[in-house]
């Protein structure tokens, strides 16, 4: 019998294809997962971000503008805040003599923070009740803090040298924080100065440091080339007027078509009321945590950057609140002097204060924010969200943290709906 | 095309909007153009609904949809003869309600709203079908309202047509009950 005369066989022909196929598919696409995994986040967040758009472009549209024009104004407008953005932020990157200086400010005021907190007196001998009962554990990190951040006799030179190019004020201030941190004794044994119990030589130091920058522009070179490929992918997605789901669509089996054009439809939008429902949760958030910042005394646009980046840490469930805590404590750690609008905080308690901040802002999120903008698009059970940030994080690092949950939302949903369908259309029981 | 047209085409401009049209797709336009409920399109309008819709094809005697299903999208004809019949309740009889061809279309009321699928669909010869999405008439309202308008309009005069063809056989069947 001909082959065309023979449907049985062609059915089974068809299968085996199309299974080895998937297969094949799958296979490749996890191993490009792995082996680009440093492309993953600018990948995935221009097709976010041309998901979010989206609506903006049926908008334009609506309005007479052409598809076109709306998606160059769009790119256009993608790439004006993607250079603005970036241009702000190189120019927060402190310079190397900057840099060495915020080491030592860094280490002076941990310092103070720290001997102030445990009512150390000078010698480091005596402390009050905090520091007898902690004090055992907390000296030794501290004493590898400082070993961490010491400046080597090179590099003091070189900032005295730095500092007298500048004015007389830095110089002054330079030379303040040097005699510091040259008297600065260890906290487990007091009676050794910190420079001396310090093994490192010079010219390991230097020569670590050397390649430190060297590394650090290699790095952003590579992080910068590695970036540009999100918005090839935003303009790739914002284009495609359905025309991969066409082409997807086409593989499909016919006993299943409606079913997976049904199932598409609920995903698309699930993921979509997810994703709007997130950004503006990030906007909300980094408002509310700005302003507080702001009225505990943190510096206006500083302040923003803390805010944007805590806002953007709380749409990771769990970890997300301590990372935006964790940066603005080491910026409150920097800070010599903190002019609040309210009149209790002082740079003593800044750290207490910010750590307030972000609580009150968790709990208007959790109160106001979260039930208004996501509403039941995260149910997920508290354990699933820990286990994902936890699988999601060994994985992928970051960016596992980052979308695990988003990942989790999106499964749950395809699985539940394709269920749904599957019973609806008697394809299973 | 005839000679004459081809000479009246811009002699830089035809050329280029030729060669950028894929053959396919203006054969599809060409083929929906003459569906009644698109009849009334512009080429323009004809392009932007091409865009929404999906080729199928089903072998002879492979079900289209089943009664029960929940429905999602119309078919449209394009080549080949559909069945639209329904089952008995312990499927030993099937009912012929009507037999469709080229042009025609089905499982319209599956764009107006989500009940499941009145009747089964079965492909009787070898059939290519064009398939229109429920959501994406729905975005098509959205985005380009005046042809949305006007295929809902054409199909709500088609569906007119055919209750007005049932009513009269619901009658007929009356009258032939009560003689």
């Amino acid at each position: 019998m001909h082959p065309k005369n023979d449907p049985s066989i062609r059915t089974i022909r068809s299968r085996v294809f199309y299974s080895m196929a998937i297969a094949l598919a799958a296979g490749a696409v996890v191993y490009l997962v792995f082996s680009l995994s440093t492309l993953i986040l600018p990948v995935l967040l221009g097709i976010v971000f041309a998901y979010i758009c989206q609506p903006l472009l049926s908008l334009m549209y609506r309005n007479g503008i052409s598809r076109g024009m709306s998606t160059l104004i769009l790119f256009g407008s993608f790439l004006v805040i993607l250079f603005l953005l970036a241009r702000y932020v190189l120019g927060l990157i402190p310079g190397e003599f900057e840099q060495l200086e915020l080491r030592a400010s860094i280490m002076q005021n941990v310092n103070d923070r720290y001997q102030t907190y445990m009512g150390l007196d000078e010698n480091l001998q005596n402390g009050n009740m905090i520091h007898d009962f902690v004090g055992p554990e907390f000296d030794p990190l501290m004493d590898t803090f400082n070993e961490w951040l010491y400046l080597s006799e090179s590099n003091q030179t070189n900032l005295r040298e730095w500092a007298r190019l500048q004015d007389e004020e830095t110089a002054g201030r330079i030379e303040a924080l040097i005699n510091r941190l040259t008297t600065m004794r260890l906290y487990t044994n007091p009676d050794i100065p910190l420079a001396e119990s310090l093994s490192i030589s010079d010219d390991t130091h230097d020569e670590s440091i050397s390649d430190d920058q060297e590394s650090v522009l290699l790095g952003v070179l590579n992080i910068l080339s590695l970036w540009l490929v999100m918005p090839v992918m935003f303009l790739f997605f914002l284009v495609d007027n359905g025309q991969m789901r066409r082409g997807l669509i086409t593989i499909v089996p016919n006993n299943y078509f409606e079913m997976v054009l049904t199932v598409m439809e609920n995903v698309d939008r699930a993921i979509g009321n997810y994703l709007r429902g997130t950004l503006i949760e990030i906007v909300l958030m980094t408002l509310t945590i700005w302003i507080l910042l702001v009225m505990i005394g943190f510096d206006l646009g500083f302040g923003l950057v803390l805010a944007l980046i805590s806002g953007i840490a709380n749409a990771i469930p769990i970890f997300g609140m301590f990372i935006g805590i964790g940066i603005c404590v080491i910026y409150a750690l920097i800070l010599d002097d903190v002019s609040a609008l309210i009149p209790l905080v002082t740079v003593e308690n800044l750290i207490l204060w910010v750590i307030g901040v972000h609580l009150l802002a968790q709990a208007i999120d959790n109160a106001v924010f979260k039930p208004f903008v996501l509403g039941k698009a995260v149910s997920l059970h508290p354990i699933v969200v820990f286990l994902g940030a936890i699988i999601g994080s060994i994985l992928f690092g970051f960016v596992g943290l980052l979308f695990a949950i988003p990942a989790i939302v999106i499964l749950k949903e395809i699985v539940g709906t394709f269920h749904r369908q599957l019973k609806a259309y008697f394809l299973i029981y | 095309m005839c000679p004459t047209e081809k000479n009246n085409r811009n002699p830089i401009w035809g050329n280029v909007f030729q060669s950028l049209m894929k053959k396919k797709d203006q054969t599809r336009i060409d083929l929906i153009s003459k569906i009644p409920i698109f009849q009334e399109l512009s080429q323009r309008e004809l392009r932007t609904v091409s865009e929404i819709l999906f080729d199928r094809t089903y072998e002879a005697g492979e079900d289209i949809f089943l009664t029960d299903q929940p429905g999602a999208a119309m078919f449209i004809i394009t080549s080949g003869r559909v069945r639209i019949l329904v089952e008995s309740s312990d499927d030993t009889e099937e009912t012929i309600l009507a037999e469709l061809e080229e042009g025609d279309f089905f499982g319209e009321i599956a764009l107006l709203d989500n009940s499941p699928r009145s009747a089964t669909a079965r492909a009787v010869t070898k059939t290519e079908l064009l398939a229109i999405f429920r959501a994406d008439l729905d975005k098509l309202t959205m985005n380009e309202p005046y042809i949305a308008a006007r295929i809902m309009k054409q199909l709500a005069i088609v569906i007119g047509m055919r209750l007005k063809e049932t009513n009269r056989q619901f009658a007929s069947i009356a009258r032939q009950t009560t003689s």
